[in-house]
């Protein structure tokens, strides 16, 4: 893989490079592995039959994943992980030889590739578990449809609040928690066809509208994020005399 | 029923139908009744679907529940055709509907109002060419009401299931024609299954074997002679029945003697029993009596709704093919995986790439484990598409048939809409529901050379209960000879496992195989230690030991291949047969008319 942007590079280097992340990727495979063998459906089919309610593991594990993927790919925006490897935004936005262009795509560009790799060291999890729930492999394409683009909203809420605003630690974190809270909490109460949560939670639904509404709303999310991350750091550039 | 089949209905390019519904124009609620469709078609070669749909309201929602009988027809230019269906009418039952299809297209249709034919009165059919038995209706009744009919030759069923609403069945004498082989064959099989039969003799005896009916008479009428008895001097007919057991007696002469057959009896009456002068006697009205109140309980049961838990169906639930994959499967497959991200993340095994080589390191590992954790869960532990358990048992009977019940559970993790095939066509299908209780769908059966069950539609971790009743040829006998037992099996396949069962008690003879083999009084010594090594069999066993009468002897033994073969077009992973045979040990090797 050759990455030429800059940003997108030095995402890659630390990502794949610092002990920080490394951790972050054991802690998440075993978190799952410990979740997936705790809810493995334990009694008799038979069980299932005669109560007509299927196991439920590919549901939590999927939603599991969905929170688990938003909240480190938030953090990773917010540079919470190996933050001395990455160029703090203050300075970005007084180097003038550095395009804003620049600077926004690397991000974001890191932040895409990176969220399907998150997904991909989650995906065995899921495979395991979609027969075993009583769904064809095919549910798997349409979980990873509905985890990849609302985890990239959180992701891309981070970058956002880290390339705006030189928040503390404690203020940035509750500002991730309040944006992870009002998409998967607030659309549960507010927009239910379009929920994550829902529509993972019932993966068999034949209807491809829902599917494809919630994305198109996320994917306008990430837009309208990535506008309001470029104009951010056009603002903080003009503002620093740049 | 006469009115009903006198309005033919006349269809599209000269097709007319004629529906007969019900045994001499009576059925009963809750039990199959037999329709026959008689089909002319005046117009051009049809090919199509004849189908006969019955439904009824379920619970106290008023849901419909409903099946459609299937056959298929070809009727060429100026020809007709007859076609027989066997109908479940569960109480609560609505008009059936019957129609001719072609082509997508309905081109003959007709309404049958039950409820002019439907009763809960019990049904005593009389074959008899004048004579009448109305005389039945004047004895002292204990029971639900009778209903006395008397159909016609041709219009009797040829399947043992058509008679399942009738409590007694009169063979007096058949003048126009005679019984059909499979007529008498059906008869034969009804009584196996639980009905009583009643032959008469006196002078009518004489043209039984013209008739067919000699068929129902295992050892044949030899001859009739007059006698005084009853009253009165009349024609006694005679038969080489030694081994019947004598049912009623005046003097020396046995008037009428019985004999079972599997679950029901045949009754020999040796006098005409529809003679006028006997009506006000006490002696035919006692037998008769008894013979009416002899409670007959039906093997069929339309109105039944399977219970999960039933003794056979708890078996299947019990079924190891009814199993997930184990968490200590999951746990290693996922420690393995762990096991690789680990290695990866450890910071000198990666140390030498750069980064977007070790992130297609992490996400070839992941991908890996993806494919390898569908591939094993999905296909080798665990099946993706459904499992299929059949749990049969088989009561052979010394009469050459055998009784079988067959519980076949479809059960599905993913929904799907399946297929079920039953290789034979003189089966009753019936529908046991959901194990969830969820409201059944629409059943259609398709009937020609086996019969197809079509549409049923599973949803996830949806399941069907079929129970299938058969009464099929099945030539195993086990009796006492000489303090040993022997066992004569020309069925053309071995019982495995057997075991001779004795005041509850088990004792293991090992494998019987085709032909005869004679079992030594010592190994019915030392109890078998357990019933049987597989989980399924043992519980199925056990219970059906437990049910069995413990002054009788009895031989249990393991089939390979069911009896009924059900087989679903569908890429099943798993399917589980246990097929359970019983025979009662007879006291003597079994040889009509050998005193025991």
């Amino acid at each position: 893989m050759r990455a030429t942007n800059p940003f997108l590079q030095e995402g890659l280097a630390a990502a794949f490079g610092r002990r920080a992340f490394r951790r972050v990727y054991t802690l998440m495979v075993l978190f799952l592995a410990v979740m997936t063998v705790g809810i493995w459906p334990k009694n008799p089919i038979a069980d299932f039959l005669r109560g007509g309610s299927p196991p439920q593991a590919f549901q939590a594990v999927s939603i599991a994943l969905l929170l688990l993927i938003s909240y480190l790919g938030g953090r990773i925006g917010l540079e919470e992980y190996a933050r001395e490897d990455f160029t703090a935004a203050a300075d970005l936005a007084s180097l003038p030889s550095v395009p804003v262009r620049a600077v926004v795509s690397g991000k974001f560009l890191f932040a895409a590739l990176h969220t399907v790799f998150l997904l991909c060291l989650g995906l065995p999890f899921l495979a395991v578990s979609v027969t075993v729930c009583g769904f064809r492999p095919s549910a798997l394409g349409r979980a990873c449809l509905l985890i990849v683009p609302p985890a990239l909203v959180v992701r891309s809420a981070g970058i956002f609040l880290n390339l705006a605003f030189d928040l503390t630690p404690v203020p940035r974190n509750l500002a991730l928690f309040a944006v992870m809270a009002a998409l998967f909490a607030g659309t549960v109460v507010l927009a239910p066809s379009w929920s994550p949560i829902l529509l993972l939670a019932d993966p068999g639904g034949s209807s491809a509208g829902p599917l494809l509404y919630a994305s198109f709303f996320h994917a306008l999310l990430v837009l309208c994020l990535i506008g309001a991350s470029f104009a951010a750091m056009s603002f903080r550039r003009r503002r620093s005399g740049g | 029923m006469a009115v009903l089949a006198a309005v033919p209905a006349v269809g599209e390019g000269g097709l007319s139908m004629d529906v007969t519904v019900g045994l001499g124009g009576a059925a009963r609620y809750g039990r199959y009744t037999p329709v026959i469709v008689s089909l002319e078609n005046r117009g051009a070669r049809i090919e199509g679907t004849l189908r006969v749909e019955s439904s009824h309201i379920v619970g106290f929602h008023s849901q419909i529940g409903s099946e459609v009988h299937e056959k298929r027809v070809v009727l060429p230019t100026r020809a007709r055709m007859r076609a027989g269906f066997a109908i479940p009418l569960s109480t609560g039952a609505r008009p059936l509907v019957v129609r001719m299809m072609a082509g997508g297209r309905e081109l003959i249709r007709k309404e049958i109002d039950l409820r002019s034919i439907l009763a809960s009165d019990r049904i005593v059919a009389v074959m008899s060419g004048g004579a009448s038995l109305d005389f039945l209706y004047g004895l002292e009744n204990r029971g639900s009401p009778l209903r006395l009919v008397y159909p016609h030759v041709e219009s009797l069923p040829e399947s043992w299931i058509g008679y399942d609403g009738v409590d007694l069945i009169v063979l007096h004498d058949i003048p126009a024609g005679k019984l059909s082989a499979p007529q008498a064959e059906a008869i034969r099989r009804w009584v196996t299954g639980g009905g009583i039969l009643v032959v008469s003799g006196g002078l009518p005896a004489l043209g039984h074997a013209a008739a067919g009916l000699d068929a129902l008479l295992p050892s044949g009428i030899t001859g009739v002679r007059m006698a005084r008895f009853l009253g009165g001097v009349r024609g006694i007919a005679e038969t080489r029945s030694a081994s019947w057991k004598p049912l009623l007696e005046e003097g020396n002469l046995v008037l009428a003697s019985g004999k079972d057959l599997g679950a029901g009896r045949i009754v020999f009456a040796a006098f005409d029993v529809a003679a006028s002068d006997l009506a006000d006697r006490s002696e035919p009205a006692g037998f008769w009596q008894s013979l009416l109140e002899r409670p007959r309980s039906p093997v069929l049961n339309p109105d039944r709704s399977l219970p999960a838990d039933e003794p056979d169906l708890k078996a299947v639930l019990a079924s190891s093919a009814l199993e997930f994959p184990s968490t200590g499967a999951v746990a290693v497959f996922l420690a393995v995986y762990g096991a690789c991200v680990a290695a990866l993340a450890w910071p000198r095994t990666l140390s030498g790439l750069k980064p977007g080589a070790r992130c297609a390191a992490f996400a070839s590992v992941s991908l890996a484990a993806a494919v390898a954790g569908c591939l094993l869960f999905g296909r080798v532990l665990y099946a993706d598409a459904a499992g299929l358990v059949d749990v049969s048992v088989v009561q052979a009977d010394p009469g050459g048939l055998a009784r079988v019940r067959q519980d076949t559970l479809l059960a599905a993790a993913a929904p799907g809409t399946y297929e079920v095939r039953i290789a034979s066509s003189d089966v009753a299908v019936e529908d046991g529901g959901s194990l969830s209780r969820d409201p059944s769908a629409e059943l259609a059966l398709e009937v020609s050379r086996g019969v197809v069950v079509r549409g049923i539609v599973l949803p996830r971790y949806g399941s069907r209960v079929l129970r299938l009743h058969a009464v099929l040829e099945f030539p195993l006998e086990a009796s006492w000879k000489g303090g040993g037992l022997l066992l004569s099996n020309r069925t053309g396949a071995p019982l495995r496992e057997c075991l001779v069962v004795r005041g509850g008690t088990a004792y293991s003879i090992g494998d019987a195989g085709p032909g005869q083999r004679t079992i030594g009084a010592a190994r019915l010594e030392t109890p078998a230690a357990r019933t049987a090594a597989d989980s399924l069999r043992r519980q199925l066993a056990d219970q059906t030991i437990a049910g069995l009468d413990k002054g009788a002897t009895w031989v249990l033994g393991w089939r390979t291949e069911p009896l009924l073969r059900v087989e679903v077009p569908a890429s099943f992973a798993r399917s589980v047969r246990e097929c359970l045979v019983i025979i009662e040990v007879s006291p003597a090797p079994l040889r009509e008319g050998s005193a025991p």
